[in-house]
């Protein structure tokens, strides 16, 4: 009874570890994603990020990467927001000026 | 419940900067990022929002042109469409391909697929011609509501808010309709990285516009493109007697 207890525990664990890994992989695709349109180019954009995440490559504490994650993905909204904005002022400006 | 027809076309993308090909016959797109006409990116986003309200069932996108035509048709999947029409046009047909051929193949296609509703972009913004929704709803005789910026949907009709010269129009119209879609209409969603994957899975159908039973044949010539006028420099002046002197000797004041 009690080993089947430390198995589930341990494999629940593991499935934490699991999915914040999976998040943490899916966000670095998706940034580097976005970064295709980046205006100054591809390659600063992914010097940059690379570099952002190496920042925190030491980070262990669970609380702690789940809100470096949330913080990726705030950062992933502002840059959708950015783009669109950029899209509708140029278009703004070409046909209604 | 309607079933909406969006067009799609890909267009070199809006932050490029546009170059003439040496020989005058067109402009550089080899090499050059592609990406969906902006104005039909709000057509889809408005079709999109339209589903989401439970106003309409299914949604399909059509682009005509080359086989990289389907980025843009995946890029619309990605953003909420339910399923794809490609519409194979390449090489010399594709630099002739008009609005009045584009149009007919729409039209054959809306009526093929049993659709309610067309919303295409008002304009592309490579060719600018605004005349596809137009020439779209002449075909099938249907009415048009061109340069919407809302659209509510009645029970049977349509109240379509229009920008027209100096102010807005609002009209009302019968379904089935055309709409083509103004800047302010809706703000488009990102097609997000695994909306795309997503999208994957959907189907793209692929045909000609011969299994449509529409003539492509050129109805034009391109004779010569050619870059707009280049701005003159300006001159910096060092004082005011040299600036009225400037401004006489171009008889801008007496």
């Amino acid at each position: 009874m009690n080993l089947r207890n430390s198995i589930i525990r341990l494999q629940s664990k593991f499935y934490f570890w699991l999915i914040i890994e999976q998040s943490h992989i899916s966000l670095h695709f998706q940034l580097l994603h976005l970064g295709k349109d980046w205006p100054a180019g591809f390659d600063i954009f992914r010097s940059r990020l690379h570099n952002a995440f190496l920042k925190n490559k030491d980070v262990k504490d669970p609380e702690k990467i789940k809100q470096l994650i949330g913080h990726g993905q705030y950062i992933v909204k502002e840059i959708e927001a950015l783009y669109m904005l950029k899209k509708y002022r140029t278009l703004k400006r070409r046909y209604y000026q | 419940m309607v079933r909406v027809l969006v067009g799609v076309k890909r267009v070199i993308d809006y932050a490029v900067k546009i170059r003439v090909k040496p020989d005058k016959m067109g402009v550089v797109t080899d090499g050059v990022k592609h990406s969906m006409n902006p104005f039909d990116e709000i057509a889809v986003e408005e079709a999109v929002r339209m589903k989401e309200k439970k106003v309409a069932s299914e949604i399909i996108a059509v682009s005509c042109g080359p086989p990289q035509s389907q980025e843009v048709i995946r890029t619309a999947l990605a953003m909420g469409v339910d399923k794809g029409i490609h519409v194979e046009v390449s090489g010399s047909e594709y630099e002739t391909l008009q609005p009045i051929h584009v149009s007919k193949i729409l039209a054959k296609i809306a009526q093929k697929e049993n659709v309610d509703l067309i919303i295409v972009g008002k304009q592309a913004i490579d060719d600018d011609s605004n005349q596809t929704a137009q020439m779209t709803a002449a075909v099938l005789n249907w009415p048009q509501a061109t340069f919407a910026s809302k659209v509510e949907k009645g029970d049977k009709e349509l109240t379509v808010t229009r920008e027209v010269d100096g102010g807005l129009e609002t009209i009302k119209c019968k379904i089935p309709a055309v709409i083509s879609a103004d800047l302010r209409l809706n703000e488009p969603r990102y097609a997000t990285l695994p909306n795309i994957m997503k999208a994957k899975k959907k189907p793209i159908t692929k045909m000609t516009p011969q299994d449509l039973g529409v003539d492509i044949s050129p109805r034009i010539k391109i004779l010569s493109v050619e870059d707009p006028p280049v701005r003159q420099a300006g001159v910096i002046l060092p004082d005011v007697d040299s600036l009225v002197t400037k401004l006489k000797e171009g008889g801008h004041i007496p």
